[in-house]
């Protein structure tokens, strides 16, 4: 069907006729949805009420459990309308009265679609809107709500209206099986996919933009050629096809995942190792199998006679030893904490007293933006007050704000927190039971704050050994110190320049180890993915009035020797060639790991399976006389993206039925009213000799 | 020729199975075209072909000069068109489906609308989703005819309609006819309205197109001949193939032969059947055309000679 | 007027001849009188509910034969002369209808004097009915 311009000026009446008879068909869909998604996201606000009211939730910041609801619900809602708008209206005598009307068949599906989007918008956009002013009236939860916070919702309320266009895409498209019909869905899901990983807001709404974009001009363009793929534009075509070509990736990755999963066991040994201290001052070697300790060995490699028995490798291995550790954030922004859907870069929670007791009636956060330690309490949600470097004043009203900025514990560092706040200007001492605070350190004129970290809060340490229990470590542009609490200098040493490559360091002081040594431990980052891997790790040990007296060095142990061959042969097969060749011009190192006969045999199996797709392709195309352009372009296609392309051909494509041709015998399709091989017509219908025939 | 329908080996098939075969026809301008065949024989799918709603496999058809896959606005609504299901939005009233139907019309006579309304009866007020089925159909007549089109499809448009309904129906085709350019093409299996009111017909047999011409030429080529045989001599038991014939009834000392397009050659092959008398009875439309929809050849419902158990029943 | 016509749909007579010869019975009966108007085409065809063609092809083979004429601007009426046809047609037409009359009458088991004394008895009844009738009948 040739339409000649994208939108038509409709007789006025005409598209508010569609509009109204759409609202007035579907407004009960608008009415459950409203009432469903209401119901979901009540529940997960309770939810979330009782995570931030509970003293046990440490929150991390990475996502709410709102925004699970927000984009499942969103994706099915659209969906559903979608599919509610043409399911009962795309075939026969309905579809008949629907279509046969003096309008332009663009302008019906521009009044359903605005009609489905109003639904949407009242079904999702409501209830979703009303949560997230909920969530930032001050007094419902006890956070400090930016508006920066909503954007999840946002963006998973645009990936909704694509999977709008999805369901009225699988609501029109003709499907020989029920199952193919789905495909159209394909497009939506990888928009869902993306937007939910991407770490920018604004990528993350192009991307459902593009999505509006496709799956729009694919419903369109399908509604307008009632069904059929074969008689759309260009465009239309392209947006088809991609819909249910990612729709087949889609599910191709889904079927693909069960059996490997069975056949490939994970590579990476259960045997990992550790390094720790043991009670007396020595460093041991951890072998863990299955998270259990199974072996301890000494620096040199020879197991140690007195933990061989199960019963002492507990606890008592490590009686007494304590440990303030620091973190060296990298220097680059951290995108994973700046993504939109998390609130990381936004506050920080802080507590004290380990990860395992109770929060207390109070939450606290740092606040990036503002400079200050908010206050709320847990069971009102209210702010009670404002924490600054001058101490904590009670009611909304801020006082000067702490300035230098934010060092912010990493990793294993940030459940370790202990009682210190670090900023590169200075380091702060906090009591959050008794809402104080006080200078820990003062560095000199120009000399800045790279990390700080305090030992661990143990009433039973400081019942034994007293003020020796709290100690803290700073480690700054100049220098490196560790201090009692009470001010007393254990040690002071010149910076080495080691955080620039180890991204942790830990003071150790073994209490019951005789003379009472200080052990400083850089540990390297970089974990292997395969196999097990042990950093590097550089450990001075320091006596008391701190003279150096010992220097170990654990160098890096990495088993990986590159990809095994069943897991090669696996990747090969599955991954299509296009995407290895591309893979491997990215991933240099990778490839540079393999031997010779992995990289042959990682290009060469992949291009086997392209080719022979490509032959698939081509000779398919070739028996249903599709148009010499057309058997070019899917064979192309075929060779980059191999057999998915194949599926994607067979779902996409209306397939005519063949039949023998009576001329020259040979199968040919009924679509055309000239043999393709030799060019002669279709005979016309027998007569049996009662044909009357006469127009007068 | 050009005819307000005209079809070029319209072809349609549905998988393998093809449901409409090389239709070729023209409906003249100003005519009352009745388009017969049995139950699955095709006609809805060509009806929905026509108006563009369904693609077809192959061959082409233009409705008001207008490919039918192109039918632009202005045609349809030139177009009015009655599927077999009297479809309407069961959620409207009487009242609002006028209203609704007349936004999509630049021309809307809402005096048929309300005379249409007002013979059936209907309830402006009454949901369309709560009529009787001759309620619907009259419903379904007025937003059709309202627009004034100039030409009218008509899929089935009696179909299950009490007696009444139907003559209204009736009444309302006669009543289109008003116009001397304005085309009717109906289907329909009601034979008695057919011969009431179509000047021409084409009938489908199982996708293929058997005859296309007037009523008249229609009953004028389907001829019945009685052979009877009296005496000791009986049919034959096997019957030369002659051309035409559609169907065969015997009997004892009878043989009933419908045959189209009879003509000399016909007659002097019927004398050879060494019947004592050939003799041609008339027949009328009804069984005309149920003799030529019927399959051809030696069939009938009853399975064994009615005579042989007639003889039998007289010996018990 | 007392033209009365109606038709019957699956006959073996098709609806046009059915009508023509309906006008002709009533000529025949004398129910209608020369110059007497007819209604018109479309008011026929709806009335009858047929289609009007089929009503205008009556009229116009009607027409042909001379029983009715079509004045301009005023419609159908029964034309004023009746005998249009050749002594020939007519000797054709009345030759036929006896035929079928007499053999008809074997058929049934009578014989020749009993059918002779019947259709005298007929011809007698019909003259007097047609004399009474205030058309004069129709054989002029």
């Amino acid at each position: 069907m040739t339409q000649p311009t994208l939108f038509v000026t409709p007789p006025s009446g005409a598209f508010k006729a569609i509009l109204w008879k759409e609202l007035r068909e579907n407004f009960k869909w608008a009415v459950a949805g409203l009432v469903g998604m209401t119901a979901w996201l009540t529940y997960k606000a309770q939810f979330l009420i009782q995570q931030f009211q509970s003293g046990n939730y440490r929150y991390n910041g990475d996502s709410y459990v709102i925004f699970e609801a927000t984009v499942t619900g969103a994706a099915l809602a659209g969906l559903l309308i979608g599919l509610a708008q043409t399911v009962m209206e795309n075939r026969g005598d309905k579809w008949g009265f629907l279509a046969h009307r003096p309008v332009h068949r663009s302008t019906l599906f521009w009044g359903k679609a605005a009609a489905g989007i109003l639904i949407y918008l009242v079904a999702v956009g409501l209830p979703v809107a009303s949560v997230m002013i909920w969530m930032g009236w001050p007094g419902n939860l006890p956070l400090p709500f930016e508006w920066r916070i909503a954007l999840p919702a946002v963006t998973d309320f645009l990936c909704g209206v694509v999977f709008y266009f999805a369901g009225l895409l699988t609501g029109m498209r003709d499907a020989r099986w029920y199952a193919s019909r789905t495909l159209g869905i394909g497009a939506a899901f990888a928009c869902a996919v993306m937007e939910t990983t991407f770490y920018g807001f604004w990528p993350a709404i192009l991307v459902c933009a593009g999505g509006i974009l496709v799956a729009g001009a694919a419903a369109r363009g399908t509604f307008v050629a009632g069904g059929q793929y074969g008689l759309q534009a260009k465009a239309s075509r392209a947006a088809v096809g991609l819909s249910v070509g990612l729709g087949i990736t889609v599910a191709g990755i889904i079927a693909i995942n069960i059996p490997m999963s069975l056949l490939l066991e994970p590579t990476w040994e259960t045997r990992t190792t550790e390094y720790t201290m043991t009670a007396d001052g020595t460093i041991v070697e951890m072998v863990y199998e299955n998270n259990r300790p199974t072996e301890v060995k000494d620096l040199q490699g020879r197991p140690l006679e007195q933990y061989k028995d199960p019963a002492t490798r507990n606890e008592a291995m490590t009686l007494d030893v304590l440990s303030a550790t620091l973190s060296f954030p990298s220097p680059l922004p951290n995108r994973w904490e700046q993504r939109y859907r998390s609130t990381q870069g936004l506050f920080t929670q802080l507590f004290q007293g380990g990860h395992s007791s109770p929060l207390g009636p109070t939450r606290w956060y740092f606040v990036n933006r503002l400079g200050l330690i908010a206050a709320y309490s847990a069971e009102s949600g209210k702010l009670i007050g404002w924490m600054g470097p001058d101490g904590f004043t009670e009611g909304p009203v801020m006082p000067q704000p702490f300035q230098g900025t934010f060092k912010k514990p990493q990793g294993f560092a940030a459940s370790q927190q202990g009682p210190i706040l670090v900023f590169e200007d200075a380091v702060y001492r906090l009591d959050l039971g008794q809402q104080r605070i006080e200078k820990a350190f003062q560095p000199r004129p120009g000399e800045t704050i790279l990390a700080a970290g305090s030992s661990d809060e143990n009433p039973a340490m400081l019942a034994t050994y007293g003020e020796q229990a709290r100690f803290e470590a700073v480690s700054t542009s100049q220098r490196v110190v560790v201090q009692l609490r009470d001010g007393t200098r254990l040690l002071e040493l010149p910076q080495d320049g080691k955080p620039k490559n180890f991204y942790a360091m830990q003071v150790v002081r073994p209490m019951r180890a005789a003379g009472r040594p200080i052990f400083v431990w850089y540990a390297a980052s970089g974990f292997g993915w395969r196999g097990s891997a042990v950093q590097e790790q550089q450990i001075t040990e320091f006596t008391p009035n701190g003279t150096i007296a010992h220097r170990y060095e654990i160098p890096a142990r990495w088993t990986d020797t590159g990809a095994p061959w069943r897991e090669h042969l696996a990747e090969s097969t599955v991954v299509p060639f296009g995407a290895q060749l591309v893979a491997a011009v990215v991933n240099r190192e990778a490839v540079n790991r393999m031997s010779v006969s992995q990289r042959i045999v990682g290009l060469a199996i992949p291009l086997l399976i392209s080719l022979l797709s490509a032959a698939a392709v081509f000779s398919r195309a070739k028996a249903y006389a599709l148009a010499p352009g057309q058997q070019r372009l899917w064979m192309y296609l075929a060779i980059l993206l191999g057999p998915l392309v194949f599926l994607t051909m067979l779902a996409l494509l209306d397939w005519p039925a063949r039949e023998a041709c009576p001329a020259c015998g040979r199968m040919r399709v009924v679509t055309r009213e000239h043999c393709e091989h030799c060019n002669q017509p279709f005979a016309p219908p027998t007569m049996d000799g009662t044909e009357i025939f006469e127009l007068t | 020729m050009s005819g307000v329908i005209e079809t070029r080996a319209l072809t349609r098939y549905f998988g393998n199975r093809k449901a409409v075969d090389g239709l070729t026809m023209t409906v003249p301008r100003g005519s009352v075209f009745a388009f017969l065949g049995r139950n699955g024989s095709g006609k809805t799918t060509t009806i929905r072909m026509l108006l563009g709603l369904t693609e077809p496999t192959r061959g082409s058809s233009r409705v008001l000069g207008y490919d039918s896959q192109a039918l632009p606005p202005d045609a349809r609504a030139r177009i009015g068109y009655m599927s077999e299901s009297h479809t309407l939005y069961n959620w409207l009233t009487v009242r609002q489906c006028g209203e609704y139907q007349s936004r999509f019309y630049p021309r809307w006579n809402d005096r048929i609308f309300q005379a249409v309304v007002g013979h059936f009866r209907l309830h402006p007020s009454a949901k369309a989703g709560q009529l009787s089925r001759g309620e619907r159909a009259g419903l379904s007549l007025a937003i059709t005819l309202a627009p004034e089109p100039e030409l009218l499809i008509l899929d089935d448009p009696a179909l299950g309609l009490d007696p009444v309904a139907r003559r209204s129906l009736l009444e309302s085709m006669i009543y289109v006819t008003r116009g001397a350019d304005r085309t009717i093409f109906f289907s329909s299996h009601l034979l008695e309205d057919v011969e009431r009111v179509a000047d021409y017909l084409a009938i489908l047999d199982r996708s293929v197109l058997r005859a296309c011409c007037p009523i008249e030429t229609f009953r004028s080529h389907v001829k019945q001949f009685l052979l009877r045989y009296g005496g000791n001599a009986t049919p034959p038991a096997q019957l030369p193939s002659l051309p035409g014939l559609l169907h065969v009834r015997r009997s004892r000392a009878e043989l009933r032969l419908t045959i189209a397009g009879a003509n000399e050659q016909t007659q002097r092959l019927l004398r050879t059947l060494g019947a004592d008398a050939v003799e041609e009875t008339p027949v009328g439309f009804n069984d005309a055309l149920v003799g030529y929809l019927g399959d051809r050849g030696e069939q009938g419902f009853f399975l064994e000679d009615t005579t042989a158990l007639e003889m039998a029943g007289n010996k018990s | 007027m007392a033209l009365t016509i109606s038709i019957l749909t699956g006959s073996n007579v098709s609806i046009y001849q059915q009508i023509v010869d309906q006008v002709c019975a009533a000529i025949v009966a004398g129910k209608v009188a020369p110059d007497e108007p007819l209604p018109s085409v479309r008011a026929l065809a709806e009335e009858l509910l047929i289609n009007p063609n089929t009503v205008g092809r009556a009229y116009g083979e009607l027409v042909r034969e001379g029983i009715l004429e079509s004045r301009p601007g005023r419609g159908m009426f029964m034309s004023k002369r009746r005998q249009i046809y050749t002594r020939a047609e007519r000797t054709r037409r009345i030759d036929q209808a006896v035929t079928s009359l007499v053999s008809q009458a074997f058929m049934l088991g009578f014989s020749a004097e009993e059918i002779v004394e019947e259709v005298a008895k007929k011809t007698t009844e019909l003259a007097a009915s047609a004399d009474k009738s205030p058309n004069g009948g129709g054989l002029s």
